[in-house]
């Protein structure tokens, strides 16, 4: 099991363009849910809540998606524990997207799904997520390339090899 | 007195400087034919490429407002009509080198189980050449633009002793080659134009595996460095940047005598002159042109006796299944990235087992995106959230395979494309309609070719990720449109005869993939290479003798 890192996901300094501050902070729990920091970091240390908000700013779709999935999320958290969805705790905040997910009549195309993408996309293609996470090294100048060194993996019969 | 500077008249006019179009300057120029490419666009510069730029690198250049090389035309410049019901996913580059800046780099050789697939078959119009025919073509082009591979040719892909050496499979595709031989499926090495050692003055490929973004420095075959630019040093080649070609021009004899096109900056119109046209400007593009060449001579474009120019496009069925091979799961990250796609390829086998199937044709399988990718869009597909969900995506990293399965399309007569004279493009030339649709042979067809899909993934055990079965790409995706030129010894059935030359007009040439008489299951660029540089050797043969 990796170790925990110990601090708490700094928060983001960077001021949002589209999203006021109560709904970005909602936002960007969500992201932080979905991947969370462990021993490498997080959602939120790759930026992710600042790319999401730049996507809706330029997506009449997105915005009305976010608009109402944000509404109803309040709601939700007011039922749940009477305040706001980042003002709980984080079991009732897991509770609520876990009923979320796993609605499947609801899952295709709906707001989970959607934030979920949002969340893999730019997390993924973060220096953060793609090199530190997941070690990706493309993209660089390399003067040979060994391919699979692992000859268990091969096929018994290689018709190239045999020519070779 | 005013005295009057003659027009030139060039030798020969090309349109288009992609793999058709520039290996025709190439060929013709070399042997001493003055010729002018006009081309649609301009030089794509090498120096400002992304190559190197890490995708989080290119987030940031992009909030900053930089822009990456743009080498597709945008619809909104050029937009293409298509029925609602019916859409088509039109990809072109106008710009030196044309699509070869940015393709694939899968250089498959036709066999002669493509060649004479309609004369055993019967459905189309038999090919007019066969493997003997193009085969000393395809050893030239090897070694002139570089191709690597294996010595593992089969009866569905032919190969030859010019290949450059192949690069080592990933792990990934060395166990799919292992799952598919155990179901005695066989995953050869692939066929692609990239370099994997210095060659003919270009660079070797330095693995960098961003040959999407355009290659840095050359190492796979683009038409621009490898062909344009040679052909600018024997002095005998003129380019023209910018010249939207809207018609090919006829004499009263019938004959082509020029062409017309306009500035794509100051839309004026302008015209030269030319004893021959050899037309390459890709296939859909080409074949606008050759419509909207109307004349009292040819009243539904010039050399369309047959009816034939427009009709027939076939692109390729495909789709894609993905998958994760349980032996890599959780295992080390490698650097993947090798030539930048597959180092595998699945020639065609349903030929072979003598089985009679309830389709035409065959299919291939090509591979690429396995192993360590530029992004995890598989997550999207995998369950749950948080810190489980992270390390479940993490440890398929380095297992995803991918499967490409592309299958040949039957060309129908009502699959075409045509020039709507209502519609008109920013030039008042008319624009191309594309009426396509994938058909009941190769629906029938894509059941088997996800047949195998499935069963190299389940030899594999691998982990499989959801798909639908029986989903093919849009058409078009595979931009590798042909057939709405034909090849044909028959000059009611194909305007095109067995060296491109059009039946009925001696002087002009179609040289891309419009001109092939079926699609196979193989991407064409290698094949139209071949067929261009043996329609020009004709063609400057024919014009040393004044027959052209």
């Amino acid at each position: 099991m990796h170790e925990m890192l110990e601090q708490a996901p700094a928060p983001v300094v960077i001021g949002p363009e589209y999203f006021n501050q109560s709904d970005y902070a909602t936002v960007s729990k969500l992201a932080d849910l979905i991947i969370p920091r462990t021993d490498t970091p997080g959602a939120i240390d790759a930026g992710v809540p600042h790319w999401i908000d730049k996507q809706v700013a330029a997506d009449m779709k997105l915005q009305e998606r976010f608009k109402q999935a944000l509404t109803e999320l309040s709601e939700q958290a007011h039922a749940a524990g009477g305040t706001e969805f980042t003002a709980l705790a984080e079991p009732q905040q897991i509770a609520i997207l876990e009923a979320m997910s796993s609605d499947l009549s609801k899952l295709k195309g709906g707001f989970f799904e959607t934030m979920k993408n949002l969340t893999i996309d730019n997390y993924y293609k973060s220096e953060a997520g793609l090199a530190q996470e997941l070690g990706f090294k493309g993209r660089t100048f390399r003067a040979s390339f060994p391919g699979c060194t692992h000859p268990e993996h091969w096929p018994a019969h290689d018709p190239n090899q045999e020519h070779a | 007195m005013t005295v009057q500077k003659a027009e030139p008249v060039w030798d020969v006019v090309v349109i288009g400087s992609g793999a058709a179009g520039g290996m025709a300057a190439w060929n013709l120029t070399r042997q001493g034919i003055s010729v002018l490419v006009l081309d649609a666009g301009e030089r794509f510069d090498r120096a400002k490429f992304w190559t190197h730029v890490k995708p989080w690198q290119a987030a940031a250049r992009r909030e900053s407002g930089q822009h990456a090389p743009e080498f597709y035309l945008s619809t909104e410049e050029q937009p293409y009509l298509t029925p609602e019901d019916k859409p088509f996913e039109l990809i072109r580059v106008w710009g030196r080198g044309g699509k070869t800046n940015v393709w694939g780099r899968v250089a498959l050789r036709y066999s002669d189980i493509d060649f004479a697939g309609p004369a055993r078959d019967g459905w189309g119009v038999p090919w007019p050449i066969r493997y003997q025919d193009i085969s000393p073509y395809y050893d030239k082009v090897d070694q002139f633009i570089g191709v690597c591979g294996g010595l593992d040719d089969q009866d569905s892909l032919p190969g030859s002793k010019y290949m450059l050496p192949a690069p080592a499979p990933r792990c990934g595709e060395r166990l799919l080659q292992k799952a598919a031989q155990n179901v005695g499926v066989s995953i050869v090495a692939g066929r692609r134009a990239v370099l994997t050692k210095p060659h003919n003055g270009h660079p070797a490929c330095h693995y960098c595996g961003a040959c999407g973004s355009g290659c840095d420095v050359g190492a796979f075959f683009n038409a621009s460095d490898y062909l344009i630019d040679p052909a600018m040093k024997t002095g005998k080649l003129t380019v023209v940047d910018n010249a939207v070609v809207a018609r090919v021009l006829v004499d009263d004899k019938g004959l082509a005598s020029g062409v017309q096109y306009f500035d794509r900056k100051t839309k004026a119109e302008r015209r030269v002159k030319a004893r021959v046209v050899v037309v390459g400007a890709s296939c859909v593009d080409s074949t606008r042109i050759l419509l909207n060449s109307k004349s009292s001579a040819y009243p539904n474009g010039i050399g369309n006796s047959s009816d034939a120019i427009g009709r027939y496009l076939c692109e390729q069925i495909r789709f894609h299944v993905y998958g994760f091979m349980p032996e890599l799961i959780g295992g080390p990250v490698y650097d993947d990235s090798g030539i930048g796609g597959e180092h595998i390829y699945m020639p065609r086998f349903n030929h072979r087992d003598g089985r009679k199937r309830d389709y035409l044709r065959g299919f291939g399988m090509q591979f690429w995106g396995c192993g360590a990718q530029e992004g995890a869009s598989y997550a999207k597909a995998l369950p749950g959230f948080g810190v489980d969900f992270k390390k479940a995506v993490k440890q398929r990293y380095p297992a995803l395979v991918a499967l490409h399965p592309y299958g040949e399309t039957l060309g129908r007569a009502e699959n075409r494309i045509t020039v709507d004279a209502e519609n008109v493009d920013v030039y008042g030339v008319p624009r191309l309609k594309i009426e396509y649709q994938i058909g009941d042979n190769e629906h029938r067809m894509a059941e088997e070719m996800y047949d195998t899909a499935e069963q190299i993934l389940r030899s594999a055990k691998a982990e499989i990720m959801p798909y639908e079965r029986g989903w093919l790409d849009k058409p078009g995706s595979a931009i590798h449109e042909h057939g709405t030129c034909r090849m044909g010894d028959d000059a009611k059935k194909s305007p095109l005869n067995a060296f491109n030359q059009m039946h009925d007009v001696k002087n002009v040439f179609v040289v891309d993939g419009s001109a092939f008489t079926t699609a196979s299951e193989k991407n064409p660029t290698l094949t139209i290479l071949a067929l261009s540089w043996r329609a020009t050797d004709y063609l400057a043969d024919q014009m040393k003798r004044g027959e052209v």
